[in-house]
């Protein structure tokens, strides 16, 4: 499995991103947070941050697919929980999740 | 004894006796009577109207995962759930685990099921290179091998052996030996999925092949391809053609590219099996279904008859099934796949990001398994409880199931938490043998042992090889698990 960058801000921070009123639901959003690339995925009302890199052959998550409370690669359709990120047809893969919340409409995410 | 049919006014193509007609399909006694137009129906027969669509002998899909780690809770949701009469599991078993295979599903399904055995004993679980298995002599049981061909004749229609260049190219020699030594065809994987080396073997590997062997993943664009830098099929393809090897697609998550394909395409290299390799990473797309690998090959030039050719008659005489599947002659057991063709626009993807337009998608209808009719549902296939085995995975609390073994089985478990207490490498093989030697002491039949196991930690259905899976889970919770399981404390969660 490939090595996680360290992220270059303190983890235990929240880091404001966008309006969250920009990300629809059912989409994922590329971001960068604390130069760390993450995708951001809206269920409904909740949110979730992911690391953009599949951590199988690095394929590009937010170019995959939402599909129940998963996301999927689009690279070999290998697919991460959203809630707690292991790979749920892939055993052995697991895609770091990171904390968000929505304060005052604006996405915050606290890298974990 | 199933009930009497008429299949009426169907397009039969049953290309084993170059049939294609409108025609009637009767069945009586769960055979196949007769095949022609206007045909009375034998008695009692309840006629289904099958006017405008595809009448073909039963699919069969040579190359899925049934069995093991990558395998579904239930292998007819991908077999006669999809209009798949035959499935052959591609290594989900080795000479370790083919009797775990046979205790959890050999004869349980109604899709016929077969198997292409794994060189590595330990099956396609067991993949931890640390273990080694599969690069020493010593790891490959032969007598073991021989054993189980005998006491299942026909099911084994090979031996497994995937070609990955950083094992060298050694192992392809003993699995050409083994597979010669059991008198089977050798089933190859070409193609680098996990590294990207600079060199590669599939030209040497196609050389050491002879008639009957058969290589998957024709038309994968890793590493270890049939083409070369220009494009163009190495001659060692050509010559393996020539000599009778035989290629199929083997579409799956890794292994299938569009380019690839049209290049061999246009140089006249055509696929002698259609497969799809399903599994759980790619029943939710790009695969879908063996009729779904079938509509992406017409979207890039195959015809009707081309696709439909290789995933039966072909398909059955590749794997020397042919006496038994893939045609409707009379007397044949009545496997029989209604399918038709959909118009409308549709998008294919392969598994390297490239994707075709098509105006046809090959559709299930019906399908007749020994003259049963079943109504095809893509809707199980896809259920998360049917192809997560992670999903299925209890990590905090005893699965109900477990509350309600036997004493028996209780007793087992306890003997194999005390069994497993003191290994001092948490790995497959070491367990497997651990488990083993419990089993066999406590005299507890293999399956009995296996579900009580497997109920310890799964909420579903699943058959992963038993050794491979508790060393995929952490070790205090594999142990905490059994003993809370053999002292009867369902309540007891993780320690």
């Amino acid at each position: 499995m490939s090595s996680q960058p360290p992220p270059t801000s303190s983890a235990a921070e929240w880091h404001a991103v966008l309006p969250a009123e920009e990300i629809p639901a059912g989409a994922i959003r590329a971001v960068e947070v604390g130069g760390l690339p993450l995708v951001v995925v809206r269920l409904g009302d909740r949110y979730f941050a992911m690391d953009r890199w599949c951590p199988h052959q690095e394929g590009d998550l937010a170019a995959g697919r939402v599909l129940g409370k998963a996301l999927k690669c689009p690279l070999h359709g290998y697919m991460f929980s959203l809630e707690n990120g292991r790979g749920l047809n892939c055993r052995g893969y697991t895609a770091r999740l990171h904390a968000a919340r929505v304060a005052d409409g604006i996405l915050e995410i606290r890298l974990a | 004894m199933s009930a009497n049919l008429l299949l009426r006014r169907g397009r039969v193509i049953d290309l084993a006796q170059d049939l294609d007609a409108v025609a009637d399909v009767a069945i009586e006694d769960g055979r196949i009577r007769a095949v022609g137009p206007d045909l009375p129906p034998p008695p009692d027969a309840r006629v289904i109207d099958v006017q405008g669509q595809i009448v073909s002998p039963g699919f069969l899909d040579i190359h899925v995962h049934a069995y093991g780690g990558l395998a579904f809770a239930d292998p007819d949701t991908i077999g006669v759930n999809l209009g798949s009469t035959v499935l052959i599991d591609a290594g989900g078993a080795g000479a370790w685990s083919w009797d775990e295979f046979a205790a959890t599903l050999l004869g349980r399904t109604r899709t016929d099921l077969y198997l292409w055995l794994m060189l590595r004993a330990a099956g396609i679980y067991g993949t931890d290179p640390s273990e080694r298995i599969g690069r020493t002599l010593i790891d490959i049981p032969i007598n073991d091998m021989l054993d189980v061909i005998d006491e299942y004749p026909g099911v084994i229609r090979g031996v497994k052996f995937t070609m990955y260049a950083t094992n060298g190219l050694g192992p392809a020699w003993i699995g050409k030996g083994v597979a010669n030594v059991l008198g089977l065809p050798l089933y190859v994987h070409i193609g680098e999925i996990f590294d990207k080396p600079d060199l590669t073997y599939t030209a040497e590997v196609l050389d050491l092949l002879e008639p009957r062997d058969l290589v998957t993943h024709c038309y994968h664009n890793n590493p270890g391809r049939l083409l070369d830098d220009h494009g163009r099929l190495l001659p060692q393809a050509w010559a393996a053609r020539e000599r009778g090897v035989l290629f199929d697609t083997g579409h799956g998550a890794f292994n299938f590219s569009f380019d690839v394909a049209e290049r061999a395409l246009e140089q006249g290299f055509r696929p002698d099996v259609i497969s799809s390799d399903l599994q759980q990473a790619n029943v939710l797309g790009p695969v879908y279904s063996l009729m779904h690998c079938m509509s992406g090959l017409m979207a890039i030039g195959l015809s009707l008859h081309d696709v439909l050719r290789r995933v039966t008659i072909d398909a059955a005489r590749a794997v020397g099934l042919d006496d038994r599947h893939g045609s409707l002659l009379p007397g044949r057991v009545a496997d029989v796949t209604v399918c038709r063709l959909e118009a409308g626009e549709y998008e294919f993807e392969d598994s390297s990001g490239g994707r075709r337009p098509g105006r046809e998608l090959l559709v299930p209808v019906l399908t007749l398994k020994g003259g049963e009719p079943i109504q095809p549902d893509r809707g199980p296939a896809e259920d998360f409880t049917n192809w997560s085995l992670e999903g299925a995975i209890s990590y905090d609390a005893v699965p109900d199931a477990a509350t309600q073994l036997s004493p028996r089985q209780r007793e087992f478990i306890g003997g194999l938490a005390r069994a497993c207490a003191d290994l001092e490498r948490w790995k497959g093989a070491a367990i497997h043998q651990r488990f083993r030697r419990v089993q066999q002491d406590s005299g507890i039949p293999l399956r009995d042992a296996l579900l009580a196991t497997l109920d310890c930690f799964l909420t579903n259905r699943f058959y992963p090889p038993i050794g491979f899976f508790l060393a995929s889970l952490d070790r205090d919770l594999v142990l905490s698990r059994l003993a809370a399981v053999a002292a009867d404390r369902p309540a007891s969660v993780r320690v």
